[in-house]
């Protein structure tokens, strides 16, 4: 395209979004509120899957080892334990740090412990970290074999349940994800069709008196680029304000719950919000005039 | 310039609109189609810029084969047609200026000369005055006006005009008439298409009456009845 044809494209496209006010201001408005949407929907299935990890993290296992162990017999089961796949750290709790752990969290009953700390009914024990969480139950059947290792503890049920609960989180969210996208997708560029079909007229005009499809396609294609940039812009915007109000409002009352707020996440959202904004605006203006280019 | 040789064209709902016709316009030369409503005639316009193609028969444009035409050519071979609407067909968001301005932008035309020939067409059609106005601000005459000026700003060889007074009262349509001869005179095929009888004997130009669907009659000038 020679530069001449370029600026034309250019001046036509700012001019014709201004003359076509309303539609112009209903695409910027579409645009707007389904991206809106559907950030504020990547930032909220982001934070539960944060959740989910931040919650499987927690998830250990304790080794509780047999009464009198020699230093050597300990250090065979660490290597044991450090040999399996699966298992990422291991930490040595002995007995007496496990008794001073518990009397920590249970200070309100502190008289119990007197007659406790004399002889110590608590086992030397290592806690077990995983790398996947999924192989939790088999990374426990594998220490419950080695010798010395009298009892494997990692709550079973709150880890399965746990587990399916993350599973189902995540599966949920990229569904609804997925389907909110096709759907944003969809409005977007029918409301684009909606703008070019008001035109037809124009455009079966400008061929008929000899412009070649790329000629007519240009200034619409530029319209598209800013309606689809400048709604995306707004809605990063919105995005943003919204998640801000609903961070300060949870903090307010449930301030422990873990939030994503890394400005590398939000960059991320911002920069593919924006180039789906834009992307979507240039060919959806693109595909719409097809069927009007056929004169 | 043009010739169409047995040419017949049928719509996809089966109406046939021409039936194996056959007429031969030479340069320069000034020819009225005549006929009551539904006889072909807008058919015959539309064939000659191709807006739609013969179902049989061959229709030559300026030496080249419409049916031959790829895509990509065809906007190069409509600037040389201008074409005028009983409708005007005027984009409604641009203004006098840039409706005529825009035939030229197609083809790359330095805006200077853009300017310069805009102005001079405007001049001939007498609608200086109106360069800024929106078509919708405009009477029905300057309407057609602008249509007018559009079509012939980039020199075409050929203007084909449909109906082009049939919205407009008797001296609006005889200053456009007059528009239509000067166009002529300067070296330019006209080719009208219409029905009011009055004007075209006045005007004493070749006549060609088509009536249902057929070429009834090919009178090359003096009054016509139909």
């Amino acid at each position: 395209m020679k530069m001449h044809s370029l600026r034309y494209a250019l001046k036509q496209a700012l001019k014709n979004i201004k003359r076509n006010g309303l539609m112009s201001l209903i695409s910027v408005s579409t645009v707007t509120i389904t991206l809106s949407i559907l950030g504020i929907l990547i930032l909220l299935v982001s934070n539960l899957n944060f959740f989910a990890t931040n919650l499987e993290q927690k998830l250990e296992i304790s080794a509780f080892l047999a009464e009198g162990l020699s230093q050597s017999q300990q250090n065979q089961i660490e290597d044991q334990l450090l040999a399996f796949d699966n298992i990422q750290e291991v930490t040595f709790v002995s007995k007496e740090e496990a008794l001073k752990n518990l009397e920590e969290s249970m200070v309100d009953k502190k008289d119990l412990f007197d007659t406790i700390r004399e002889d110590n009914p608590l086992p030397d024990s290592f806690e077990v970290h995983v790398n996947e969480v999924e192989g939790i139950p088999a990374t426990a059947n594998y220490i419950k074999d080695i010798e010395g290792v009298q009892e494997v503890y990692y709550g079973q049920d709150i880890v399965e349940q746990l587990l399916t609960l993350t599973k189902t989180l995540r599966k949920a969210g990229t569904v609804f994800m997925g389907l909110l996208l096709l759907a944003t997708m969809f409005l977007i560029s029918n409301t684009i069709k909606l703008t070019v079909f008001a035109r037809r007229k124009e455009i079966e005009i400008m061929k008929l008196v000899g412009a070649t499809n790329w000629f007519i396609r240009w200034p619409f294609m530029l319209e598209g680029i800013f309606i689809g940039s400048f709604g995306s812009l707004i809605s990063i915007f919105i995005i943003f304000q919204i998640y801000r109000l609903i961070l300060v409002k949870i903090y307010q009352s449930i301030p422990f719950i873990p939030f994503l707020t890394n400005n590398h996440l939000m960059l991320t959202i911002s920069i593919s919000i924006f180039f789906f904004g834009l992307t979507i605006g240039t060919l959806g203006s693109g595909f719409s005039l097809r069927k009007f280019l056929d004169v | 310039m043009i010739k169409m040789f047995n040419v017949t064209k049928r719509y996809e709902n089966g109406i046939i609109a021409l039936d194996n016709i056959s007429v031969s316009i030479d340069k320069e030369e000034f020819v009225f189609i005549v006929g009551p409503s539904g006889a072909g005639k807008s058919t015959l316009i539309k064939l000659i810029y191709r807006e739609i193609l013969p179902t049989m028969g061959q229709v030559i444009i300026n030496g080249r084969n419409i049916n031959r035409f790829k895509k990509k050519e065809i906007p190069y071979f409509r600037r040389n047609i201008g074409v005028i609407f009983q409708d005007f067909r005027l984009i409604e968001t641009k203004t006098v200026f840039e409706n005529i301005s825009f035939t030229l932008e197609v083809t790359e035309t330095p805006t200077k000369e853009i300017k310069r020939r805009v102005y001079n067409v405007l001049e001939m059609v007498g609608l200086t005055h109106k360069a800024d106005a929106l078509p919708l601000q405009l009477s029905g005459g300057e309407q057609q006006r602008t249509a007018i000026a559009r079509a012939i700003v980039n020199n075409p060889s050929l203007v084909v005009a449909d109906e082009p007074t049939g919205n407009l009262d008797p001296k609006t349509s005889r200053q456009i008439m007059d528009i239509f001869k000067e166009i002529n005179m300067r070296g330019a095929t006209v080719v009208i298409a219409s029905h009011a009888l009055d004007i075209i004997n006045e005007m004493n130009k070749r006549t060609i009456v088509v009536e249902n669907h057929r070429i009834k009659k090919d009178i090359k000038k003096g009054a016509v009845c139909i």
